[in-house]
């Protein structure tokens, strides 16, 4: 069976919410106080639509978050048995059977360090898409063993899921001290601090990359400075990453393109900075082709890659090829802008397949309707009408491979799924 | 009467507090009322339900956690029990009724439109009634 998250409708959401605050009031010794009250008053409601599934997963929720607060069970020998059902609950959780995963885990927890019960359950809610309660036992673990960060590292990033201006927060005070951090937590700050940065203004942006620079090639030292079986790969990808995007954002596209190439010698297949490094060298160099159609074979989602290489079949006449990638951009998520120029490319990838008129027609209308202010789309259909058919000569206008690149990486400016 | 559960605070005597929040309601959030401060007969009514255990989990006091876990409930509150008969819609007390809106909820409703204070004070009168019950 699949792994499928939890179904997150209103009501158990809400139960969860609410449960998850009266256990912090609690926490705070607000027991029997007017918002604690208030909290058993709100999830009356919601408490009356679930299911008894539901209820219950609540209930053991409940029991889980005590842990929070009280001490762990007294600490018991490992057994055969007990190992058998912590495999169990690893299985289960493999599964998805995430009931069972936490129903294991709170039966067995006093033969397992509190610290990895903890993480553990962290996980396991993370996958079964409720990032705030995932976050609550990620934190735990960190509050456990202070000394292994990943476990901080993971809180982050469920914060981050549940609570973007909570992670903002607690990513910015990881980087004003990050010396005091490993680097796999540093990594995950930058992320957090860098991805919320390209949604300010453009000056406010810069400021932040300019001071994620530095902070990141100190983590990329601490990095290299590890020994090799050691390493979390994945986040130096990401610090290697980051730095590539923060120095495309301030237009060091030399510099950007390095630091793609350093992640793609350690992660080959990493469709984010295959893309990265298509677009940047796009026009330049023939690698950015075979970074684009390789982002493709990696089943990438952004859109990036079928739009230049559908420009690049454009341009060498191979109309079919193109058609093919403007057919599946078309599906894809892109600006007007963009999805107005794969709609015009289209029209002229089918006029040179000698595809009906009507069809062509429909296609530059597509394209003018998504951007009407697309001159270019306007004089191409008009020299489409105008021209004898089957057109055998190239009539068209088209952008440059710079133009298109240059008109790529700033859109990903501020909508780059990274 | 049928037989219902409800998690209230306790008075000295052992019998559930008349209050808003204990044996009582709370005017526009568990019944509604008309200009003339009557109670509107439209289902809303005092919260019960057939067992302690289907009631709202964050209610149930937390020292119940070894029987039901993850009750999260104020420790000053009790499982309150009343009544014998099957958790069906019908006479409950003096000027009482059960509606019943799930298997595992109900309210205690005035049997006809009454004010305020009357239904009140017919819910007040069941006090002698109600018995701690957290088996």
């Amino acid at each position: 069976m699949a792994s499928k998250p939890l179904t997150m409708n209103p009501n158990y959401t809400a139960m969860v919410r609410g449960t998850r605050e009266l256990h912090q009031l609690v926490a705070d010794g607000k027991d029997d106080s007017p918002d604690a009250d208030a909290v058993r008053d709100a999830t009356d409601g919601p408490w009356e639509a679930l299911s008894e599934i539901e209820r219950n997963r609540v209930r053991n929720l409940s029991e889980d978050l005590y842990s929070l607060v009280e001490q762990p069970p007294a600490a018991q020998p490992m057994t055969p048995q007990a190992q058998a059902k912590l495999n169990d609950a690893f299985e289960a959780r493999q599964r998805g059977e995430w009931d069972r995963a936490l129903d294991l885990l709170r039966v067995w927890r006093a033969y397992i360090d509190p610290a990895l019960v903890s993480y553990l359950r962290g996980s396991i809610w993370l996958e079964a898409g409720d990032p705030g309660t995932a976050a609550l036992f990620y934190e735990h673990a960190f509050k456990c063993q202070g000394d292994n960060q990943n476990y901080l590292a993971m809180f982050l990033y469920a914060l981050n899921l549940a609570d973007p201006a909570a992670a903002r927060n607690r990513a910015e005070q990881i980087l004003h001290e990050h010396g005091k951090y490993s680097p796999v937590v540093v990594s995950r700050a930058a992320d957090i601090k860098f991805m919320s940065a390209r949604t300010t203004s453009e000056a406010e942006a810069h400021r932040v990359f300019e001071l994620l620079e530095p902070i990141l090639k100190s983590t990329l030292a601490e990095f290299e400075q590890q020994d090799p079986s050691k390493i979390d790969y994945k986040s130096y990808v990401m610090a290697l990453a980051l730095l590539g995007f923060s120095y495309e954002f301030l237009g060091k596209w030399q510099a950007a393109g390095e630091f793609y190439s350093r992640g793609l010698q350690l992660d080959p297949y990493n469709d984010a900075l295959l893309v990265a490094r298509g677009i940047l060298l796009y026009g330049t160099s023939p690698r950015a082709l075979s970074d684009l159609d390789m982002a493709i074979r990696t089943g990438s989602p952004l859109i990036w890659p079928y739009v230049f290489l559908a420009h690049h079949a454009l341009l060498n006449g191979r109309f079919e090829e193109c058609r093919r990638l403007c057919d599946r951009a078309l599906n894809m998520n892109g600006s007007a802008a963009v999805m107005s120029e794969v709609s015009e490319w289209m029209a002229i990838a089918q006029a040179g397949l000698g595809f009906p008129a009507e069809m062509v027609r429909a296609s530059f209308d597509n394209a003018i309707r998504l951007d009407s202010s697309s001159e270019r789309a306007k004089r191409n259909f008009a020299a489409f009408e105008a021209a004898h058919k089957p057109i055998t000569i190239n009539i068209w206008e088209t952008r440059s491979p710079g133009a298109v690149r240059t008109s790529g990486l700033a859109e990903r400016r501020f909508a780059m799924a990274a | 009467m049928p037989r219902v559960f409800r998690v209230m605070r306790k008075d000295p005597d052992g019998l559930p507090t008349v209050s808003q929040t204990s044996l009582g309601v709370r005017p526009g959030v568990d019944v509604d009322l008309d200009p003339q401060n009557s109670v509107v007969v439209n289902g809303k009514g005092m919260s019960v339900a057939p067992t302690w255990r289907d009631i709202n989990v964050n209610r149930i006091p937390k020292r119940l956690r070894p029987i039901l876990r993850g009750a999260g409930g104020s420790v000053h509150t009790f499982c309150f029990r009343t009544g014998d008969g099957d958790f069906v819609p019908g006479a409950f007390a003096t000027g009482l009724t059960l509606e019943q809106d799930s298997a595992t909820h109900g309210n205690v409703v005035p049997a006809e439109a009454a004010p305020l204070a009357t239904y009140e004070a017919h819910l007040a009168a069941t006090r002698p009634a109600w018995q701690v019950d957290e088996t």
